[in-house]
């Protein structure tokens, strides 16, 4: 379902319970399904200026890797990036917001979703610690290139993003991450 | 009492209107600001000036200067009234002998100016009419407002020439060379055929695993970028992947990367431009070469499988750019042109980007200035841009016709059929364009596509659509795509690109001129965006921006002259004398001091017979007057055409003097371009004067 904001041209899509269950199949065994709502922005095209965006919530009952730490570290940061940033590349397939997903099938997506999806350069930075259990997050699409494929390389999409996390306490970091879909659909 | 009995004037002064005169002045093209109207007062007597001068009130006068210079001026400039009213022309002071200074300091000052002989001798005197400057002489010499024109803004017409590069010796370099990618031109052949061991990685793929497994990186890796079947937007992308690669690789810091292209670059008029699409490879490499020197080299050989020998050398003399011509080495410069005399357009014009802020300039110009009927103005809103309906009215109120229509020039279908519906254009202005600046690391294919489409699809069109041999093709395109502005790898890339079109178009028998502008002032036009710093950095690269009136005047120029790419710019002297791209580093001004011999003509003459000797000394000074000026060579200079039309101004009129007088061992005066203004005139004085010391 899409909402659209009068003032802003900004496209709000609520979270998609159904969409969110699908991309989190992967974490499901492993019980580190973390992401527990995303509401997805498009404002402009973020190719040419604009921001695709996603505000969302978190839970970690535990860490599923690790004994109690006692506050949020840079592992549950990546695992809560991939998770926002899976659902984003989803739901973005399935309402066609941006080139290329919205080229995309959401099959084409499921198949790529973890063996081609390659995080090339990831950034954290955490000013203060976070301690509760659950907490905020926001992804966005700095930008978004689409290279083709050539003698010298593969077909390639590059995309560049910011995340944040922060909670009720004060806690807060953030990053800046690049992510590669290699093999990507040649629709 | 009256100042003429105050000042003990003779009788039958007769006095000037001071704002008639700095009116006058203006007319011709001598525009006074307000601290160097100085006069005060003028009676004239005949040929005699009487005049009082005074600083304006914020000049200070006292201890700063011996005299003033806005003083000083105030009262040479009463030795021009005389000549006001001449029809020869505006006056002005060119030489001044017999300086003395009396008295310092002075703050206003009486003047009387006496013309005589050898020219006109000035009085300044104080109020208490004690002497404070006496000159001997001042001549004036008589100036055209296009002279004072080309010698106050250095607005310029430049052009590229490419120079021989002295080939260094062969079998020096014993690096480690590699070949990337297909070989869609034969360089592996060429390379084999001089026995150049090369390793061979089909990919970077194949580079990363061998990298990855030890082998050592290789010094020079060789990467072919012309290939028939890729569109322009492919290899410009395929270019930008692999520059971005190599920046982004620690392992390839070392490597030179060798880009090579066969037909992308033409070094000469009629040269075949086999790979005009590779042209734009060229131009995002200029700017990538800007932002990382000594990264990346391009070459453009003519013939590939008969290279090796060539492409050795190219990588072994270290220039960043080459062209390969019959085995031997070329690189490219700006030179200067001397500008034609201007073509008028007629009938029918169409214009892209009609609406923008440089088409809207140049549409009024085609109308008030040209005798341009009717002009079709084609962009994307059309009708619906800002400010149409008012350009509309204005270029009809002006008595011509004018269509503003809503056409993306980029869409094939959409032009064809916009092009159908009006009367067959002598003329097509392709202005459109967009900037998307970004360092060549972060530019992403979107960003190139954004710039390439608009100027290169919509070029492309218009090239497919417009072949009516007598049909003017120009298009504007920036002097960034042969410097390779920082910051502007894409926009480098698509005016390049424009540039080879053009080329290309002249080849085939058809029209086509580029401009690769400099910076524009206009607002709203494609500078407008930049920032102070920006323009200070593009200032320091030896531009600065033309005003509306240079560029257009260049624009008349440049359309008349038989060249498939100029550059209209303003030259900035200060800025060309610093670190500059390597292909502006023959317009930094010539340096007195500079290389001419002594009485190299004279002796030159001695060994001629007599029936050659005026066409030597004909050929010696336009190649004195070529090197002074910074054109590439004799044939620039036409042997009938003034001086001070071609943008010899009193520097270069000084500099052409004294390497005259070293190469004849003449004592030659300091008006002399000025009393022989052509170079055929000048090169009869000089013969004269060489016969007249013989006998």
């Amino acid at each position: 379902m899409t909402e659209l904001l009068h003032d802003t041209a900004q496209r709000v899509h609520p979270t998609d319970e159904e969409l969110l269950r699908r991309v989190l199949t992967p974490y499901r065994a492993k019980r580190c399904e973390y992401l527990t709502s995303a509401e997805v922005t498009l404002e402009g095209d973020p190719g040419d200026g604009g921001r695709l965006t996603a505000a969302c919530s978190f839970y970690i009952p535990e860490s599923c890797y690790i004994d109690d730490t006692g506050h949020f570290n840079s592992v549950e940061f990546n695992i809560c990036f991939n998770q926002m940033a899976y659902y984003l590349m989803a739901k973005a397939v399935k309402e066609s917001l941006i080139e290329p997903f919205s080229r995309w099938t959401l099959d084409q997506f499921w198949q790529r979703q973890l063996a081609d999806i390659l995080i090339t350069d990831f950034k954290s930075a955490f000013r203060s610690a976070m301690s509760g259990r659950h907490f905020k997050g926001r992804i966005e699409v700095v930008d978004i290139a689409e290279w083709d494929a050539n003698d010298l390389r593969d077909a390639l999409v590059m995309l560049r993003t910011r995340a944040q996390y922060w909670d009720e306490h004060g806690g807060e970091s953030h990053g800046e991450i690049s992510a590669a879909i290699t093999n990507p659909p040649q629709n | 009492m009256s100042h003429a009995e105050q000042h003990g004037l003779p009788d039958g002064v007769r006095k000037v209107d001071i704002d008639h005169l700095y009116g006058r002045l203006a007319d011709r093209g001598l525009q006074y600001g307000p601290a160097f109207r100085g006069l005060r007062a003028v009676w004239s007597h005949g040929e005699e000036v009487y005049a009082e001068a005074e600083l304006a009130g914020a000049n200070g006068g006292d201890g700063d200067y011996h005299l003033h210079p806005a003083l000083f001026d105030a009262a040479l400039q009463s030795a021009l009234v005389p000549g006001l009213d001449s029809e020869s022309g505006t006056f002005l002071p060119f030489a001044l002998r017999g300086v003395r200074l009396h008295r310092a300091g002075a703050r206003a000052v009486n003047v009387h100016a006496v013309p005589g002989d050898g020219g006109v001798s000035l009085a300044l005197t104080g109020d208490d009419g004690e002497p404070v400057v006496t000159v001997g002489s001042l001549v004036t010499r008589s100036v055209t407002p296009d002279q004072l024109d080309a010698a106050g803004q250095r607005a310029q017409l430049l052009r590229v020439a490419w120079k021989p590069v002295v080939q260094p010796p062969a079998a020096a370099d014993q690096r480690h060379w590699a070949f990337l990618g297909t070989d869609h031109i034969g360089l592996t052949g060429a390379l084999k055929t001089i026995r150049r061991p090369f390793d061979a990685y089909p990919s970077l793929r194949a580079l990363d695993a061998a990298l990855r497994k030890g082998a050592p990186a290789p010094d020079v890796i060789v990467v072919s970028c012309t290939d028939e079947d890729s569109p322009v937007h492919s290899v410009a992308q395929r270019a930008l992947m692999l520059v971005q690669e190599w920046l982004a690789d620690p392992r390839l810091a070392a490597s030179r990367l060798v880009l090579v292209s066969s037909g992308a670059v033409a070094t000469r008029p009629q040269e075949v431009l086999s790979d005009v699409p590779g042209a734009a490879v060229w131009g995002l490499l200029r700017s990538a070469q800007t932002e990382h020197p000594d990264r990346f080299t391009l070459v453009d050989i003519d013939d590939p499988g008969d290279s090796g020998r060539a492409l050795a050398a190219a990588v072994a003399s270290g220039e960043p750019q080459l062209a390969v011509r019959h085995g031997a080495l070329f690189r490219p410069r700006l030179v200067r042109r001397p500008p034609p005399r201007p073509a008028t357009l007629t009938g029918t014009v169409v214009l892209t980007g009609g609406t923008g802020a440089l088409g809207r300039l140049v549409a009024r110009h085609l109308v008030t200035r040209h005798e341009v009927e009717h002009l079709v103005l084609l962009s994307r809103r059309g009708p619906a841009a800002p400010g149409a309906a008012e350009l509309t009215a204005e270029l009809t109120a002006l008595g011509a016709r004018v269509d503003v229509l809503a056409c993306d020039a980029a869409d094939r279908p959409s032009l064809e059929r916009t092009l159908a519906d009006i009367p067959a254009p002598s003329a097509v202005i392709h202005t459109a364009g967009v900037l998307a600046d970004a360092v060549i690391g972060t530019l992403t294919p979107r960003r190139l596509d954004k710039v390439l489409t608009p100027k290169v699809d919509a070029a492309l069109h218009l090239h497919d659509l417009i072949r009516d041999p007598e049909c003017a093709f120009v298009v504007f395109s920036s002097v960034a795509g042969l410097v390779g502005t920082a910051g502007q790898a894409n926009y480098a890339a698509a005016n390049a690109f424009l540039d080879a079109l053009a080329h290309h178009r002249r080849t085939l028998g058809l029209r086509g001129v580029s401009l690769a502008w400099g910076l524009w002032e206009s607002e709203g036009g494609m500078g407008s965006e930049l920032s102070t710093a920006e323009l200070t950095r593009i200032r320091r690269t030896g531009f600065a921006p033309l005003g509306p009136e240079q560029g257009l005047a260049l624009f008349d120029a440049a359309i008349a002259a038989d060249e498939a790419v100029l550059a209209p710019v303003r030259l900035n002297d200060a800025g060309l004398t610093g670190d500059v791209p390597p292909v502006l580093a023959d317009l930094a001004p010539a340096r007195p001091g500079g290389q001419a011999a002594t009485d190299t003509l004279r002796s030159r003459l001695a060994d001629l017979p007599e029936a050659e000797r005026d066409a030597a000394a004909l050929e010696f000074v336009r190649a004195a007057a070529a090197a002074v000026l910074g054109f590439d060579g004799a044939d620039d200079v036409d042997p009938d055409r003034e001086f001070g039309a071609v943008g010899l101004d009193s520097m270069g009129n000084l500099e052409l003097s004294r390497r005259l007088s070293a190469a004849t061992g003449l004592r030659l005066s300091v008006t002399l371009t000025f009393d022989h203004p052509t170079p055929a005139g000048l090169a009869s004085h000089l013969r004269l004067l060489l016969q007249e010391g013989a006998s």
